[in-house]
């Protein structure tokens, strides 16, 4: 080729399609944004460091940064991200170059995420693995919001005891 | 870009040819003509082969007994050399053959500007030149001459090809053919091949997508039916309470209550999606864990108040913040260690967020948000309850009304069995919605299932076809370069028949002989051969055409230039020859001299050089060699350059070395 195209990664949130599509279809409305499904299956992800790795055809990009509604949150959210990954890693909190060196793997501070490429396939397979966590808390997808948010709360609430 | 070759000399040690070392230049400067006057017998053949071997690379291919067939007479020295002194545009150049006679083997080698390199490798230019079928033109064979014309050759096209480089358009069809074949190879079995099948897939999906959508359509078309069905005879039913004013109030304040409720479940509903967006309310944990980092990184001073630019920065500078000289070991010291920090917006971005955890745990409201979140929960839980009761007393309502008038009984009966219907198409069109993606496209229900197979099975189709559609571009391009080719061919060849015929013209202008065509050789104008001389005088008119119309400057080397030429045509020849390049060197007999060096002389722009070779064994010529003071000796033969020499050399060509210029010197 003539012309070397270097191809710059787009940064985005990743959910996985059939949750969003299938799973969570009849509650879907009550949420005035997609980015609240992503979130939901990333929290109990993280709480019980569950992981899966998800072909890019299986999974719909949503937004390449935090949504409005998450602004306030955000670092918080990317907080708990980093706590999680630096204790899977088992890095040692008292070597600072260790630590150092970790968190700068997965910080980026001119991203939209605040994550770098790593970090931030990172957390998609976080709530990648949040969703499977979810759906077998259930016999079958959701039909209503009030159950679903109160088996949410009370499994979400057990990973935390774990 | 244009090539310019000269040569500047050669050398020849332990061959079967005298060891000797031609040189063509004088002060930086070659000579225009050379001409070498060797007596038949002393190695004008051999010279002749090493040189076009040296520079065609076709020694390699020399059997162990014609290797040998080199060695020189009665010698028993194992290793021999041919060497070749080039100027490659403007630039030195030198071409060897090594000879090693007890293993029968050669080995080329090459020096120039980028050093010495064992191997036939000339400079990419010239390898278009440097090959056995067209050194042969400019190391010209006598046999060639003759091939130029003779039907079973296809000597005049080879020359007119490689030496306009047509071949070049022969070239970028094949590696376009290569890149094709690469192409293919890789997509082949599935790409190329499958088209038809992969077409019959996409109209297969595309026709199941379609009818699954229209089914799903008027399932849903025939569900809202049903619900406007349900509307009507709820209205039916709401008009005949509306008519009794007091059970129309009791209804309207049940559907108040109703309305209350499904408000306050919507408020509960908004307020928990705003606490769930709060990670802290829906898991109050998460404090803990978010206060555990935030000490984690102060433990570690992480970030540190310096940034990673800070040190880069002092890395640039002569001195260090302490004031001691940096040199470039503790400048490298300074910037390896550099990277231990976090650049300022990595350090911006951490601060960040221990600031917001540090303003998170002085938020007291925040311990209790845990219970809030729950609490929430309840009420939302509770609401649902009360919304449910308040639904049911409007239907046990409706239901004591229904009783007293039929057709309000009626109508809830429809209703009732419209609900059911509902419930069964829904359930009909859940299974459109069904994510399974395990059976066939034929037992596939869910729609998003078939139309992902149906754009994936569009993308394989599309594959398929640009790749037949960049065969059909190949293809293209491949009549293109042929059609080029041949049409390169035929313009220079008419150009070239016509100026080659004004030469030959000029060189023999009674011999009514003209070339009528290149059809692979020269074709003669209603003549199927001509003389030795003829001959000879057509290939140099269609040489000198070939070279003069190049924009490529080669030496041109020959041997016996005017031997087989009449008397009459030899001044002519002798004029022609200068012209053919810019260096010339002529083999020569003393026989040949005759009005032909003369006229050769003159039409020379610049100085002829004149070099007489013999094989030592004569003692007469030696002495005389040695008395012209120009003269280089080695073992077995003499060089002798100059003119007087060369014009006063005679010997017997019927008896090798028995020598005219004795008789004349009364030996």
């Amino acid at each position: 080729m003539g012309i070397a195209t270097k191809w710059k990664r787009i940064m985005a949130f990743r959910i996985n399609k059939s949750a969003r599509d299938q799973w969570f279809k009849d509650i879907s409305n009550e949420f005035s944004i997609d980015f609240d499904i992503y979130y939901l299956c990333l929290l109990p992800g993280i709480v019980s460091r569950r992981k899966l790795e998800l072909p890019n055809s299986q999974t719909v990009e949503l937004i390449r940064g935090f949504p409005d509604l998450y602004r306030e949150q955000s670092r918080i959210i990317v907080s708990l991200f980093l706590d999680a990954e630096l204790n899977e890693l088992g890095i040692d909190f008292t070597n600072k170059g260790e630590v150092h060196k970790a968190i700068g793997s997965y910080v980026n501070a001119t991203s939209q995420t605040y994550l770098t490429a790593t970090g931030e396939e990172q957390l998609n397979q976080y709530a990648h693995g949040g969703f499977e966590l979810i759906a077998s808390w259930f016999d079958d997808r959701p039909r209503w919001f009030l159950n679903f948010v109160k088996t949410y709360r009370e499994q979400l609430s057990k990973l935390e005891g774990l | 870009m244009a090539t310019d070759i000269r040569i500047i000399g050669w050398k020849s040690i332990g061959l079967r040819s005298p060891d000797q070392t031609f040189e063509f230049i004088n002060n930086n400067s070659i000579y225009p003509v050379t001409l070498i006057q060797m007596p038949n017998g002393t190695g004008k053949t051999t010279t002749l082969e090493l040189l076009r071997a040296c520079l065609s690379g076709s020694a390699e291919d020399w059997d162990k007994e014609h290797v040998r067939s080199f060695r020189k007479l009665h010698s028993d020295v194992d290793q021999g050399e041919f060497v070749a002194f080039l100027m490659h545009n403007q630039k030195r150049l030198t071409l060897g053959i090594q000879f090693d006679f007890f293993q029968g083997s050669v080995k080329y080698f090459v020096t120039g500007p980028s050093g010495k390199k064992i191997g036939f490798m000339p400079p990419a230019d010239l390898r278009a030149f440097f090959q056995p079928s067209f050194v042969r033109f400019f190391i010209f064979d006598g046999e060639l001459a003759e091939q130029l014309l003779d039907r079973k050759h296809t000597d005049a096209e080879v020359a007119l090809i490689s030496l306009y480089q047509i071949d070049v358009l022969k070239s970028i069809g094949l590696r376009v053919q290569n890149w094709w074949n690469e192409i293919a190879s890789t997509k082949s079995a599935k790409e190329t091949k499958g088209f038809t099948r992969r077409k019959n897939r996409v109209n297969r999906l595309k026709k199941l997508v379609e009818k699954r959508s229209t089914k799903k359509k008027g399932l849903e078309e025939k569900l809202s039916g049903i619900k406007e069905e349900i509307k009507s005879h709820s209205k039916l039913i709401d008009e005949r309470v509306q008519r009794q004013e007091s059970e129309a109030k009791k209804k309207q304040k049940l559907e108040e209550q109703i309305a209350v409720h499904s408000s306050q479940i919507s408020e509960y509903k908004t307020e928990i999606i705003r606490m769930i967006r709060v990670p802290t309310s829906v898991l109050p944990a998460f404090l803990y864990t978010l206060s555990g980092l935030k000490d984690s990184l102060d433990r570690v001073k992480l970030p540190e108040t310096a940034a990673r630019e800070f040190f880069e920065e002092i890395a640039e500078e002569d001195e260090c913040i302490c004031g001691r000289q940096l040199d470039d070991v503790t400048r490298k010291a300074i910037r390896d260690r550099a990277n231990n920090y976090l650049a300022s917006d990595e350090s911006g971005l951490l601060n960040a967020l221990k600031h917001d955890i540090g303003k998170l745990l002085l938020d007291k409201n925040l311990e209790s948000s845990g219970n809030d979140f729950l609490e929430k929960i309840e009420s939302l839980e509770a609401e649902h309850k009360y919304l449910k009761e308040a639904e049911t007393e409007k239907d046990r309502f409706i239901q004591a009304i229904a009783s007293e008038d039929p057709e309000i009984t009626a109508a809830r009966e429809q209703i009732e069995q419209l609900k059911e219907s509902l419930r069964m198409l829904n359930a009909e069109l859940e299974k459109y919605d069904d994510p399974d993606d395990t059976q066939n496209d034929e037992n596939t229900m869910g729609l998003v299932v078939l139309q992902d197979r149906y754009e994936k099975a569009k993308e394989q189709l599309a594959e398929v076809t640009d790749t037949l559609k960049l065969k059909r571009k190949i293809e293209i391009l491949t009549e293109v370069l042929e059609n080029a080719e041949s049409d390169a061919i035929n313009r220079i060849t008419k150009r070239m028949v016509n100026e080659a015929n004004q030469r030959i013209g000029d060189l023999l202008p009674d011999n009514n002989l003209r070339i009528s065509d290149i059809d692979k050789r020269l074709v003669l104008e209603r003549r199927e051969g001509a003389s030795a001389g003829e001959t000879l005088s057509v290939g140099y008119a269609f040489l000198s055409t070939l070279f003069d119309r190049s924009e490529h400057q080669l030496p041109f080397v020959v041997d016996s230039p005017a031997g087989p030429i009449d008397l009459a045509v030899r001044p002519r020849i002798g004029r022609l020859l200068p012209k053919l390049a810019k260096q010339v060197i002529a083999f020569t007999i003393s026989s040949e001299r005759d009005q032909f060096v003369e006229s050769l002389e003159r039409a020379t722009e610049g100085e002829v050089q004149y070099l007489t070779a013999f094989k030592k064994g004569n003692a007469f010529l030696e002495g005389q060699a040695r008395g012209t003071g120009s003269y280089w000796e080695s073992d077995d033969g003499i060089m002798v350059r100059e003119k007087s020499y060369f014009f006063s050399f005679q010997q017997d060509e019927e008896n090798g070395y028995s020598n005219k210029m004795e008789k004349n010197h009364g030996v």
